[in-house]
């Protein structure tokens, strides 16, 4: 059994003059949830197309489920949805997973039953897809993915359009079907649900691989918080000097501090102790541009 | 390989049955063919007609009287069926292929269904073994509505219902000719979707193409060099086919029509290139996101 199911070598595409992906190299073990991290136009759904073969990579190699290449037997072990899932607007929902169930060489109504309850949308099953919203187009490209229930998923934005109940299910399930031991590979520009859901991740930027590592040594330390105190210079001094804490910084009339957001409460302690005292806090949002501006500097790029 | 294109074309007429666009276009041809069939018998019997040959004078002649009449007996009406059914399903088939591979790219779907392994090669040979299907039953469904009004119009007219003439074997080959004379439309509006990657690009091409030619066969026709080049061009090489003028839409007589084996030569040439130019731009380009069509 191969240890590595996505493998790719300095993988590029190239459209005319615009280079999408750039010489892409990154691993996926089995079993992880891995994240492809990167803001909007990164290349992350260009790589997506490479790996299911919808878009021909200019140069570079890469394997999947131990095949170089993307072969018609490894994408039958495969789940994916690029993008926002296109279905034929015409057909219910039900109709269409029996479709794609179909050219599957598969005919199982009580696996389309089952799929279309876990993803939520048994009640408008017998609907025609034109009338769902973007949220249950989303699940029902969920249900679709996991037809034949496949050992690798390749899902690009999953939650897309969805509202925030939505997406807090939707990376339930995520988690649910990586700790049943599929592997996943999840694009996102969001930080918070690779966060949340994947083991791993990669981070791109303009189509280059930026860092690769554990969600937990890359992602956690740039949690921020940003406060306001009694005494902001004096604060600033303190926390400076502090050991426990990564790094402060004075910014637009407060104190930013980089700190996990469970240890808070250690901050609001040690100010005190100084008899300096917060008197607003809260967890800053860092965006993703923020970020890659923090991992990349000036450059927009780190060397590996 | 044949098997999955087999099961790959069943599961495309469950996605197409379930469209109503086949349906209205189907409709469209039997009511084309119908028009047809009552505003000939509506001339007969009104005692006004004009047709190809001998047909200069407004009186109908005795012989072209028997003549125009055997258009209404068996198996001659079922064979005109053929010819008229040929020319109106040509076009309509065209955009019926226009818009299953179109669509197809302008939903997004093509790349739904290729990421489930399906393959481009039988998936795209699917489509077409439909479309060749589809062909076959739209003229089967045309003439059986055909047969039913000729038996309507033979039993207001004084004759009798078999023809002379008949030559019930020749309706075999008439059927399988007209289905053939599709072909090279079919293949065209299919390269065209594939070439644009949209259903309306795909169908401006296809009709595009059919009136110009016909507009150009009208125009070039008195030129005598036009005679030694004219089975290359699509409408005449189907004409010389059918052994007859193309049915439907014509600009002009055409002229001599061309060898039937010369013109099934250039038919097939036409379905063959079409056919390869179609798969391999389907192979080997890269498949994008819904374009909103």
């Amino acid at each position: 059994m191969t240890d590595v199911v996505i493998e790719t070598n300095a993988l590029t595409k190239r459209y005319g003059r615009v280079l999408a992906v750039d010489r892409l190299s990154f691993e996926v073990p089995r079993g992880h949830v891995f994240g492809l991290l990167g803001p909007n136009g990164a290349g992350k759904t260009t790589v997506m197309g490479m790996l299911l073969g919808l878009v021909r990579p200019t140069s570079g190699s890469f394997s999947l489920l131990g095949t170089k290449g993307t072969g018609r037997d490894a994408l039958r072990r495969i789940g994916a949805i690029v993008e926002t899932p296109a279905f034929y607007p015409y057909l219910s929902g039900r109709r269409n997973l029996a479709y794609f169930q179909g050219v599957m060489g598969r005919n199982d109504p009580r696996e389309l039953d089952r799929l279309l309850e876990l993803v939520g949308l048994a009640g408008r099953a017998n609907d025609a897809f034109k009338t769902y919203s973007l949220g249950m187009k989303q699940r029902l490209g969920l249900a679709y993915a996991l037809l034949g229930d496949p050992e690798l998923l390749l899902l690009d934005e999953p939650t897309n359009g969805m509202d925030p109940a939505g997406m807090a299910e939707v990376r339930d399930l995520i988690r649910d079907l990586g700790s049943e031991g599929r592997t996943i590979l999840l694009s996102s520009h969001l930080l918070n649900e690779v966060e949340q859901v994947c083991d791993s991740v990669a981070i791109i930027a303009r189509g280059r691989l930026v860092v690769q590592g554990d969600v937990a040594d890359l992602l956690r330390p740039q949690e921020q918080v940003r406060l306001r105190t009694t005494d902001d210079a004096r604060a600033l001094s303190i926390l400076s000097a502090s050991d426990e804490i990564e790094a402060a910084r004075a910014e637009d009339e407060a104190l930013v501090v980089t700190i996990a957001h469970e240890r808070s409460s250690e901050l609001t302690a040690l100010l005190s102790k100084s008899e300096v005292y917060v008197t607003e806090i809260a967890p800053l949002q860092v965006s993703l541009e923020q970020y890659f501006l923090d991992v990349t500097g000036e450059n927009g790029e780190r060397s590996e | 390989m044949t098997s999955q294109v087999l099961s790959l074309t069943r599961w495309e007429w469950f996605k197409l049955r379930h469209r109503r666009m086949p349906w209205i276009l189907l409709f469209l041809s039997v009511l084309l063919v119908q028009v047809n069939f009552w505003v000939s018998y509506g001339l007969f019997r009104g005692g006004s007609v004009a047709m190809g040959e001998g047909g200069e004078s407004d009186a109908v002649t005795v012989s072209t009287s028997d003549q125009f009449l055997e258009m209404f007996t068996f198996p001659t009406s079922l064979a005109n069926g053929f010819i008229v059914g040929r020319g109106f399903g040509g076009i309509l088939i065209m955009i019926l292929a226009a818009s299953l591979i179109g669509s197809e790219y302008g939903w997004g779907a093509l790349r739904t269904v290729l990421t489930k392994g399906t393959g481009r090669w039988p998936l795209l040979a699917s489509k077409l073994l439909l479309l060749a299907g589809l062909s076959v039953g739209a003229l089967i469904v045309a003439t059986a509505a055909l047969a039913v009004s000729s038996v309507i119009a033979l039993a207001t007219l004084d004759a009798d219902w078999i023809a002379a003439s008949a030559a019930w074997s020749d309706l075999g080959i008439g059927f399988g000719k007209a289905v053939y004379g599709m072909l090279p439309y079919v293949a065209l509006a299919v390269f065209a979707a594939v070439l644009t990657s949209s259903t309306g690009a795909a169908i401006g091409i296809s009709l595009g193409y059919w009136f110009a030619e016909s507009i150009l066969i009208g125009v070039l026709t008195p030129f005598d060099w036009f005679e030694r080049i004219d089975v290359f061009i699509l409408g005449q090489a189907v004409s010389g086919w059918m052994g007859s003028s193309a049915g439907g839409l014509s600009f002009g007589t055409g002229g001599e029509l061309p060898d039937a084996t010369q013109a099934f030569l250039v038919l097939t040439g036409y379905v063959v290139v079409l056919a390869i130019a179609a798969f391999w731009l389907f192979q080997r380009r890269d498949i994008a996101g819904a374009k909103g069509e």
